[in-house]
């Protein structure tokens, strides 16, 4: 689409913009062709145990303490970790759309309830939450989703509700109003788009976000157990961070260059979409 | 105190040009004078360099403006090449300034007395205590009603001709010799206008304070001034005695601007006065000859050549006009 | 007169500002506030009750998996604990029970629940609020050096060091201190509270305890230090535009005093606003810290109790910390009142 083009080249031309981008189009190529250059699998005990990065050049990255390829790992990692952080991010924009856009175009009381239920959410301790309900609902891709969606939210709730009440006094809204359009109509088909920016611009933040809880259960072991994320590797590292710690570096690199490219294409899409803020 | 045995003027702005980043011109060769006890008014439209003026003598433009030429001199010495060091110790104490929006002017989270204090502990040797009596006799001064019990308000509290009138305390709180008021009641109702303008105009004359009155209301200048600067596209166009340039104007600026008014001032902000055709240039488009000319009804081939230079003459009044309107007496 | 139409309608604008709900009745800020926090710890125990219920298997179930029984043993448990009445008896009883503090009894240390908390909530309140002093003092100096100094490389060397704080995760910047300050340079103890078996006293034990929490309060403080950073420069770069620090520079104030007097105090608020957030997100980091360091807190019994299966202990935890944000950010809202006398009005 010519549109979407042109969004992603004036990102390319930011230079906060292309750096996040260039990363991400990295991490996204991970995890695609994972399959095709690790075809057996993250789990396959491959080689020796504990072999340095350079040490073999059959394993560029070394091999963890069981011996599977680190490499492997990354590769089939990413998919995890990406899909884990895109697939909460989404569910949570999803609540955080309709909590917010109603809360926003009522207003009244239903307003007024809402948003006393973000507020509450906000307060919470919210990586314990995920804990618990991970914990006692048992680990898995769906619950660990679950999870982080009900937790993150409330930030986009706020948003969204900022946005409606500015845009419900315009005058499109009122004409809609006019010729009798229906309130969900006019809250998905006419507010909704006009304030896609600053919700496109939170999602990569949440994204980033929802990335660093998955991996912050899996390095405590409530992952879900057929699958290995960053942060499953990472807490494998660990025990041997002493004698081995390339084993925790590698995932680490991975996780943290993935959150700041998010970071910065947040940052960049903020310059992009909203140029009347950048003069701040 | 240096200079004050003198004769020099208390401000004497001479040649002043301010640019803004490289090179693109604010202000040129803007020069007027304020003596003790005297009350100038300085008039025109926005953007043509009131504000500007005021905040370089006080030495408070942003950063990204500079002074490239000129003298403004305070008692005889001069404050552009001055440290800011010592320019500091003069600002609140020799020379002051009430701002337009008495709404913002003052920290919302520090109480009305605690500012007052504050700039009486900067620059006299005084104790709490003293600091604290001094500040609510001032708030006596400027005629706040009791005044003991708002010195601990905070200003939220108070409505803006009550803030004005703290502003204005905090202003004369060290006797200054120059005041700056940058169009003081612009931002306030009518009935409280007047009020703000006899209490300047009482502590004017009380104190022999130099006065430099901002506005764009002729009827206020007339009320209050004794002298009138005229600007116009950063550049000083006219100025005199405030009864002889507004019976009798020479530049066809201020010809237009008294024409425009519709009950004593003419309106700011909208760029367009009915009298005057055309607004007000941007800097970076300003014409090279009479900054005027394009929206001249006496402009003449000439006008465009260069810009008309400062003709004195009778009366005390200075002019930069190839062709004035009306006739000297 | 018109003019003192807004002070006439205060009536005890006398009080000083962070006495004033002390005077006369509540503020209905202060009321908003408190029904706000019931409301939270209500959502909290809901919660929590419908998470058991959604659970495969309830406790019966788990006990039953740690020692044989038969049904007819399985059904008698069942109803001591009242799992044979209806759902809305269960919450009803479970929301008694919490009130009263009573979080039941934790089979994986054989002791009450309340008991375990206790001893462990004060090592993670040391870590939470020494994390969030430090935290908010040096990105508050952070923010307001990149202020002054913006567009500089001073101001891009922090705001890119403040990126890079805000884009590593807890848990790694713990792994990093580990490696950088105990395994490579070996500096620090690696894990605990205490040097085991030392046995210091007075001086000598804080000395001992301070070293063993450098690190993880250090590891809690990097990501909000960021966030302090980040939000401190954009308050400090907007509050130096407005009116008011012109007025106080046209006092002939010192540049330091515009800018840590009357700029910063009011750059803070929106600072003081965030405490409350990160409160409530350390407590949650502190599962992560307490457990790579080994320190003996409510995060490191919510970690044991997950992998015990010890559902009251680990929904104890939840609710002790919920609770403890929640009185924080109570106490907090009340010192943001202190701080901004405009709250009244809101």
């Amino acid at each position: 689409m010519f549109g979407r083009r042109f969004l992603l080249w004036r990102l390319a031309s930011h230079p906060s913009g292309l750096v996040g981008l260039t990363l991400i189009v990295l991490a996204v190529a991970m995890a695609v062709f994972a399959d095709w250059f690790y075809s057996s699998g993250p789990w396959t005990l491959a080689g020796p145990p504990r072999l340095w990065p350079g040490q073999d050049p059959a394993f560029p990255l070394g091999t963890d303490s069981l011996g599977r390829d680190l490499a492997a790992g990354l590769f089939h990692g990413a998919r995890v970790s990406l899909a884990v952080g895109i697939a909460a991010a989404a569910v949570s924009v999803v609540i955080g759309t309709v909590v917010g856009g109603l809360s926003g175009y009522y207003g009244g009381w239903l307003d007024d309830v809402l948003m006393r239920l973000t507020d509450a959410m906000q307060t919470i301790p919210s990586f314990l939450s995920a804990i618990a309900i991970v914990g006692i609902l048992g680990p898995s891709l769906s619950t660990i989703i679950f999870a982080i969606a009900i937790v993150s939210w409330p930030m986009i709730a706020r948003l969204v509700r900022a946005e409606f009440l500015r845009l419900r006094t315009y005058d499109f809204v009122q004409s809609c109003k006019i010729i009798g359009m229906s309130d969900m109509r006019i809250i998905f088909g006419q507010i909704l788009p006009n304030c896609m920016a600053p919700i496109i611009v939170a999602s990569s933040v949440l994204v980033a976000t929802a990335i660093i809880v998955e991996a912050s259960l899996s390095f405590l072991g409530l992952g879900d157990p057929n699958v290995m994320s960053w942060g499953t590797i990472l807490g494998n590292g660990r025990a041997a961070l002493r004698t081995a710690w390339y084993m925790t570096a590698i995932p680490a690199v991975a996780l943290v260059s993935t959150v700041l490219a998010l970071n910065l294409v947040g940052d960049a899409l903020n310059d992009v979409l909203n140029p009347r803020l950048k003069e701040r | 105190m240096i200079g004050l045995a003198t004769d020099a003027p208390l401000l004497k702005v001479s040649d002043l040009a301010i640019e803004y980043g490289k090179g693109v011109s604010l202000m040129e060769q803007v020069g007027f004078s304020v003596q003790r006890g005297e009350t100038v008014g300085l008039v025109g439209e926005s953007g043509c360099g009131k504000s500007l003026t005021a905040l370089a003598v006080m030495g408070l433009m942003a950063q990204n403006l500079r002074i490239s030429q000129g003298e403004i001199e305070l008692d005889g010495v001069d404050l552009v090449q001055m440290p800011d060091v010592d320019l500091r110790k003069l600002r609140g104490e020799r020379m002051a300034m009430v701002f337009q929006e008495p709404m913002t002017a003052l920290n919302p989270v520090m109480t009305v007395g605690a500012q007052v204090v504050e700039v009486l502990r900067e620059h006299r040797r005084m104790t709490r205590a003293e600091a604290a009596r001094r500040a609510v006799e001032l708030l006596e001064l400027v005629r706040i009603p009791d005044a003991a019990a708002r010195f601990s308000d905070y200003p939220h509290r108070l409505s803006g001709g009550m803030r004005q009138r703290v502003v204005i305390a905090i202003a004369i709180a060290c006797n200054p010799a120059l005041l700056i008021a940058d169009e003081p009641t612009t931002a306030l109702d009518v009935t409280v206008q007047a009020q703000i303008l006899q209490l300047l105009k009482r502590l004017q004359r009380d104190a022999n304070l130099g006065l430099l009155f901002i506005t764009h209301d002729l009827g206020v200048v007339r009320q209050i001034a004794d002298r009138i600067v005229v600007m116009y596209a950063g550049s000083v166009v006219e100025e005199g005695p405030v009864d002889a340039v507004l019976d009798n104007p020479r530049h066809p600026y201020t010809t237009g601007l008294l024409a425009a008014r519709p009950h004593g001032s003419f309106i700011e902000g909208g760029h367009r006065l009915a009298d005057i055709k055309g607004t007000v240039p941007a800097p970076h488009a300003r014409p090279t000859g009479c900054p005027f000319e394009p929206r001249c009804v006496n402009a003449q081939p000439d006008c465009r050549q260069s810009p008309p230079p400062r003709t004195a003459f009778s009366g005390d009044r200075a002019l930069r006009c190839y062709h004035p309107s009306g006739s000297l007496n | 007169m018109s003019d003192l139409k807004t002070a006439a309608a205060t009536p005890d604008r006398n009080a000083a500002p962070g006495l004033r709900f002390l005077l006369g009745p509540l503020p209905r800020y202060v009321l908003r506030r408190l029904s706000q926090a019931f409301l939270v710890m209500l959502l909290v125990v809901v919660g929590s009750f419908v998470l058991v219920k959604m659970a495969p298997g309830d406790m019966v179930d788990v006990l039953a998996g740690n020692a044989d029984m038969t049904a007819e043993q399985m059904a008698a448990l069942r109803a001591r604990y009242g799992l044979d009445q209806p759902t809305w008896v269960q919450l009803l009883r479970y929301m008694y029970s919490l009130a009263t503090l009573d979080f039941g009894y934790s089979p994986l240390n054989a002791a009450p629940v309340l008991d375990i908390i206790l001893a462990r909530w004060p090592v993670t309140a040391l870590l939470v609020v020494s994390s969030v002093l430090i935290s908010m003092t040096v990105g508050t100096i952070m923010g307001v050096v990149a202020a002054r100094n913006a567009g500089n490389p001073v101001d891009l060397s922090i705001s890119l060091l403040m990126l890079f704080f805000y884009a590593t995760p807890t848990f790694i910047v713990a792994i990093g201190f580990i490696l950088i300050f105990s395994v490579f340079l070996g500096m620090m103890p690696i894990a605990g509270f205490s040097t085991v078996g030392a046995d210091y006293t007075g001086l000598r034990y804080v000395w001992d305890v301070i070293t063993h929490l450098t690190m993880p309060v250090l590891a809690l403080c990097t990501f909000f230090t960021a966030i302090y950073g980040r939000i401190g420069r954009a308050a400090m770069l907007e509050v130096l535009t407005l009116d008011y620090v012109r007025t106080a520079r046209a006092k002939g104030l010192s540049e330091r005093r515009v800018i840590y007097v009357h700029a910063l105090r009011n750059a803070m608020l929106p600072l003081v606003t965030m405490a409350g957030l990160q409160v409530s997100s350390l407590v949650g980091g502190a599962v992560l810290i307490e457990t790579i360091f080994g320190l003996p807190g409510m995060g490191r019994t919510a970690f044991d109790a997950v992998f015990e299966r010890d559902t009251n202990l680990l929904l104890g935890v939840v609710f002790v910390s919920s609770l403890s944000v929640v009185v924080v950010n109570f106490v907090i809202d009340m010192l943001y009142m202190a701080l901004d006398p405009r709250v009244e009005l809101a």
